[in-house]
C-alpha cells in the first residue's frame, strides 16, 4: 500500500436486516492519521458501519478495504489482528477481571506484537496509565464507573495495536467535566500513537472539536462530508437536524 | 406394516402423545415467558401430578379425572408460592448478572434431583401403576381404551380453553404480551407481578393434571419427569420461546416423529429419536422452527 | 513460556506433592482404602478435566460423562484385541476425536442452551450404545482377566497427575487467557482478537481425553460393562457439584470438592443413597446460589490484588 493510498476505504456499503436498509450505499475513505467524525441520529446506521468494519456483522452489499487489502468476510478476531479495534457503544467489560487483565488481554491477542505476557503486560500498563486509569489498575472491572468503563474500552482497543481505532459514543453518559478530560486523552493518545480514528458521537459539539471531517449519516445514508463548519451548516444537515441541540 | 403405518391407530397414539407433550410444554412456555429461565425441573410436576392420581385412585378409588382438579389446584398454588417465595427475589438480582443464566440451569436441575429423590426416599423406586376406564372402544378401525380417549379429550379441551383465554380474556392477553415483550408489557399497564404469579400457577397446574393423565395409561416413577422435560424443551425451542401456537404445532410434529419412528424401527427407538431431535434443534435451529429472535446473551 | 504470578503453579506443586504421597496407600492400607483411593482420584481426574472447558470459559457442561462412557466402551470392545498399554491412550483419543467432531456445531450454543445440549447429547449416544450393543444381541458385557487392584490405583493416579496438569497448563498459557475472555464477554473477547471458536474446541478436546481414560480404567475396575449404567448422567452432575463445591477457577477446587463428595459418598452410598443424591443437590443449590466461587474462593485466598470470580 502506497503512503497516498487511504487507510481506509468503504465502497458502496450497504446491510439489510430482513427488509431494513441499515446501511444504504455507503462509501467513505479515511486516510491514515486522520479523526474522522460520523454524525446521525438514532437509525442512522453508525453502528452498524463500525460493526461491519470490524467483522461483528457482514455486509449485504459493497466493499471494506484495508491497507488495500478487502476485509469483509474475515472473522472479528482475524480483522483486529490486521490492526483495527472498536469499542462498544454499550460497554462491554471483562467484568470479573481486573483493568490489568482487560487490557493485557487485548494486548496479548490484538496485533499480536507481543510474545510474552510479561510485555503484553507491561504494555497494557503504559496504556492504562495514559487513559488516567493507573489508580484502579487492579480493581475488577465491573466496579469501575461509567467514565472508567469507557476509558477502559478505549484502552482495550488501543492494548491491540489496532492502528485503525473505532470509538462508538465513548462520551456518551459523562458529565461536561468528563468529556473534556476523555478529549484530551483521546487527542494526546492519537498523536502519540499515531492512530487512525473514526469516532461516533451525539454530544455534537465535541465531535467538531475534535474531528478533522465528518461524515453525516441519515437512515442509512451519507448526506454530507467534509470539514466540520461546513457540514454543519449545510442545507441538508440543518433540515435533518431541526430541533437538535447542537 | 403399511397397514400398522396408515391405522387409525398409530394415528390415534401420535396425537394422544402430542397432546400431552403440548400441555407440558405449554406450562413450560408460560413459566419460561415469565423468568426467563429455563425450568429443568418442569417434568417434575408431571411426575407429582401422577403420583397424586396413583394414590388417590390406589387409597380411595377416587377417579383421576377428578383428581386432576385437585392436583391441578395444589400445583397452581405450589407454583404461586415458590414465585412469591423464592423466583420473584431471584429474579430481581438476576438481572444484573446474565451469567447467572447457565448457574440457574443449575440451581433447578439440583432442585430436581432433590424432588426426585426425595420422592424416591418417601415411596420407593419401583414404578407403579393403576386401571382405570381400560375397557376397550371401537373407533372406526381402531381399538381404544378408554382412558386413552379419556385423557386425550381431556387434555385437548384444556388445551383449547387456556388458548382461547390467552386470545381473548383479557388477562390472558396481558399473560402472553409479558411473555412475548416484557418491557413494553410493563409500559402499558400491564401488572407485571399478578400475571407472572398466574403464570407460574398456571405453568404449574398444566404440568400436573398432564401428569395425572398420564398416569391413567403410564406406569409412575420418581425418575418418569426428565423425558417429559426434555419433550417439552424439545417443543418450545422448536415452536419458538414463548409461542403458544406454535408450541402446540412443534408438539405434534415431535409426537408425530416419535410414534411413527417407533413404529418403523422399534420401541428402544423412542429415547434415541427424542434425543435426536432435541440436539439437532438447538444445534442448528435454537430460535426454533417459528420463533423470531434467538436469545440474546 | 506465559506465566500467570506464583500461585497457580505453586498450587500445582502442591497438588502433585500430595498425589506423590498418595501413592503410599496401596503400600500400607487395605483394598478397601485403595478402593475409596481410586474413587477419590477418578473425582480429581474427571473433575479437572471438566473445570478446563466448563470453569474457564463458562460453557458448563452437564454432559461430560459421554466421554467417559465412549472411553469404558473402547476398553470393553477392544479387550482381548489390544493390551490395555494401548487401549488406554486409545479411549482418550476416542473421546478426544468425538469432542473434536462435534465440537464446532456444539459450541456455537451458547448459556443455558449449551448446557442442556451436552445433557441431551450424552444421553443420546448414551441410547444409542445401547441399541448398537442390543443389534449384537447384548445387554451387557463381562470382561476378564483385567489388572489388579493396586495397578488401577496407580493408573487412575496417573490420571489425576495429567489431567492437574493439563488443567494447570490450560490457565497459565494464552489458552486461559482467551478462555477467561470468552467468560466474560465472548462478542468483545473475538473482537479483540481471541480466536474464541478454535479456543473453545482446544478447551473442549483438552477437557475429553482424560475422562475417556478414566473410563476406560473403571471399565477395567467394574469388568462389567452397562451402557445405561456407564452413560449416567449423575457421573456428569458429580464433576459440576464437586467443581462448584470445591470452586472452579482454582486448580485446588477440585481436589477439595472431591474430598467432600467423596467422604459424604462414603457414609451414605452403601446404607441412603437417595439421601446422599438429595443432599448433594442440597449442596449444589446452596452454592450455586451463595457460594458461586466455591470453597477455594471464599475461604482460601481472601481478595489479592488480581480478583478472582
Amino acid at each position: 500500500m502506497s503512503m497516498d493510498q487511504p487507510l481506509l476505504q468503504v465502497r458502496d456499503l450497504g446491510k439489510n436486516f430482513g427488509g431494513v436498509h441499515a446501511l444504504d450505499n455507503v462509501s467513505v475513505d479515511v486516510k491514515a492519521g486522520v479523526i474522522l467524525g460520523i454524525m446521525g441520529a438514532n437509525g442512522a446506521g453508525k453502528t452498524t458501519l463500525f460493526a461491519l468494519i470490524a467483522g461483528n456483522e457482514t455486509p449485504s452489499s459493497g466493499e471494506i478495504l484495508f491497507r488495500c487489502r478487502s476485509i469483509v468476510g474475515l472473522r472479528p478476531d482475524q480483522i483486529c489482528r490486521r490492526g483495527v479495534a472498536r469499542t462498544f457503544q454499550i460497554v462491554r467489560p471483562f467484568a470479573g477481571l481486573t483493568v490489568l487483565e482487560n487490557v493485557t488481554t487485548a494486548a496479548m491477542f490484538g496485533a499480536g506484537l507481543h510474545a510474552s505476557h510479561a510485555g503484553a503486560q507491561a504494555a497494557a500498563a503504559e496504556i492504562i496509565g495514559e487513559v488516567g486509569l493507573a489508580g484502579r489498575i487492579h480493581s475488577p472491572a465491573g466496579e469501575l464507573t461509567l467514565s472508567g468503563q469507557k476509558r477502559l474500552e478505549l484502552a482495550r482497543a488501543v492494548a491491540t495495536g489496532a492502528t485503525l481505532v473505532m470509538l462508538d459514543e465513548v462520551l456518551a453518559g459523562l458529565t461536561a467535566t468528563e468529556v473534556e478530560e476523555m478529549l484530551v486523552t483521546i487527542r494526546s493518545i492519537h498523536a502519540r500513537r499515531g492512530l487512525t480514528l473514526l469516532v461516533i458521537e451525539h454530544v455534537m459539539r465535541a465531535l467538531m472539536r475534535l474531528s478533522h471531517h465528518i461524515v453525516v449519516l441519515h437512515l442509512g445514508r451519507k448526506i454530507a462530508e467534509g470539514e466540520p463548519e461546513a457540514v454543519a451548516a449545510s442545507d441538508e444537515v440543518q433540515r435533518v437536524y431541526f430541533g437538535e441541540a447542537a | 406394516m403399511l397397514d400398522t403405518l396408515l391405522s387409525g391407530q398409530l394415528l390415534f397414539a401420535a396425537v394422544a402423545i402430542s397432546a400431552t407433550y403440548a400441555l407440558v410444554a405449554l406450562g413450560l412456555n408460560l413459566v419460561y415467558g415469565t423468568m426467563r429461565l429455563l425450568n429443568v425441573a418442569h417434568g417434575d410436576l408431571v411426575m407429582l401430578g401422577g403420583y397424586g392420581a396413583f394414590w388417590a385412585f390406589s387409597i380411595a378409588g377416587i377417579s383421576p379425572l377428578l383428581t386432576l382438579i385437585a392436583v391441578a389446584a395444589a400445583a397452581a398454588a405450589l407454583g404461586m408460592l415458590a414465585y412469591r417465595g423464592l423466583f420473584r427475589g431471584l429474579l430481581a438480582s438476576q438481572r444484573a448478572a446474565a451469567r447467572l443464566e447457565s448457574n440457574s440451569l443449575l440451581l433447578f436441575f439440583g432442585l430436581s434431583i432433590i424432588i426426585q429423590n426425595a420422592v424416591a426416599l418417601a415411596v420407593s423406586a419401583t414404578p407403579r401403576g393403576y386401571e382405570y376406564l381400560s375397557n376397550v372402544v371401537q373407533l372406526g378401525n381402531a381399538a381404544l381404551t378408554g382412558n386413552r380417549l379419556a385423557a386425550l379429550a381431556i387434555a385437548v379441551a384444556l388445551l383449547a380453553a387456556i388458548s382461547l383465554f390467552l386470545r381473548m380474556h383479557l388477562f390472558g392477553l396481558a399473560m402472553r404480551a409479558l411473555i412475548e415483550h416484557r418491557e413494553a408489557a410493563a409500559v402499558v399497564g400491564v401488572d407485571i407481578d399478578r400475571v407472572q404469579l398466574a403464570s407460574f400457577g398456571l405453568g404449574f397446574g398444566t404440568a400436573a393434571v398432564a401428569g395425572a393423565l398420564v398416569s391413567m395409561t403410564e406406569q409412575v416413577s420418581p425418575f418418569m419427569g426428565f423425558p417429559f422435560t426434555i419433550a417439552a424443551f424439545v417443543v418450545i425451542i422448536m415452536g419458538g420461546l414463548g409461542r403458544i401456537g406454535g408450541g402446540i404445532a412443534a408438539a405434534l410434529v415431535l409426537g408425530v416423529i416419535e410414534t411413527y419412528g417407533v413404529a418403523l424401527t422399534s420401541a428402544s427407538w423412542r429415547s434415541i429419536l427424542l434425543y435426536g431431535v432435541f440436539v439437532l434443534v438447538l444445534m442448528f435451529r435454537p430460535q426454533g422452527l417459528f420463533g423470531r429472535r434467538a436469545v440474546v446473551r | 513460556m506465559k506465566r500467570v504470578p506464583q500461585p497457580v503453579t505453586r498450587d500445582l506443586a502442591l497438588i502433585l506433592g500430595l498425589l506423590a504421597a498418595a501413592g503410599l496407600v496401596p503400600l500400607v492400607a487395605g483394598d478397601y482404602w485403595t478402593g475409596v483411593g481410586i474413587a477419590l482420584l477418578m473425582a480429581i481426574a474427571l473433575t479437572q478435566s471438566w473445570s478446563i472447558l466448563s470453569s474457564l470459559s463458562g460453557y458448563v457442561s452437564l454432559g461430560h460423562v459421554v466421554f467417559y462412557g465412549l472411553g469404558a466402551y473402547v476398553v470393553v470392545a477392544s479387550w482381548g484385541s489390544l493390551p490395555i498399554a494401548v487401549s488406554l491412550p486409545v479411549a482418550a483419543l476416542a473421546a478426544a476425536a468425538f469432542a473434536f467432531v462435534i465440537g464446532l456445531p456444539v459450541l456455537r450454543v451458547r448459556g443455558p442452551y449449551f448446557v442442556i445440549l451436552t445433557f441431551g447429547l450424552a444421553e443420546l449416544v448414551k441410547f444409542c450404545v445401547i441399541a448398537i450393543e442390543a443389534a449384537q444381541g447384548r445387554a451387557s458385557r463381562l470382561i476378564l482377566g483385567t489388572p489388579g487392584l493396586d495397578t488401577l490405583f496407580f493408573l487412575m493416579l496417573a490420571l489425576a497427575a495429567l489431567a492437574t496438569l493439563l488443567a494447570w497448563g490450560a490457565r497459565v498459557t494464552r489458552l486461559g487467557h482467551g478462555l477467561r475472555a470468552i467468560r466474560e464477554n465472548e462478542e468483545a473477547a473475538q473482537t479483540l482478537g481471541v480466536p474464541v471458536a478454535r479456543y473453545k474446541l482446544a478447551a473442549f478436546v483438552l477437557s475429553a481425553a482424560i475422562p475417556g481414560a478414566v473410563g476406560g480404567v473403571m471399565a477395567l475396575r467394574a469388568t462389567y460393562f452397562e451402557p445405561i449404567q456407564v452413560f449416567d448422567p449423575m457421573v456428569s452432575f458429580s464433576m459440576i457439584a464437586m467443581a462448584i463445591i470445591g470452586g472452579g477457577d482454582d486448580l485446588r477446587g477440585p481436589l477439595i470438592g472431591a474430598i467432600v463428595l467423596g467422604t459424604l459418598s462414603e457414609l451414605l452410598w452403601a446404607s441412603a443413597p437417595q439421601l446422599y443424591m438429595i443432599i448433594l443437590g442440597l449442596l449444589l443449590v446452596i452454592f450455586v446460589l451463595f457460594v458461586p466461587e466455591g470453597i477455594c474462593g471464599r475461604l482460601l485466598r481472601p481478595a489479592p490484588p488480581m480478583a478472582r470470580r
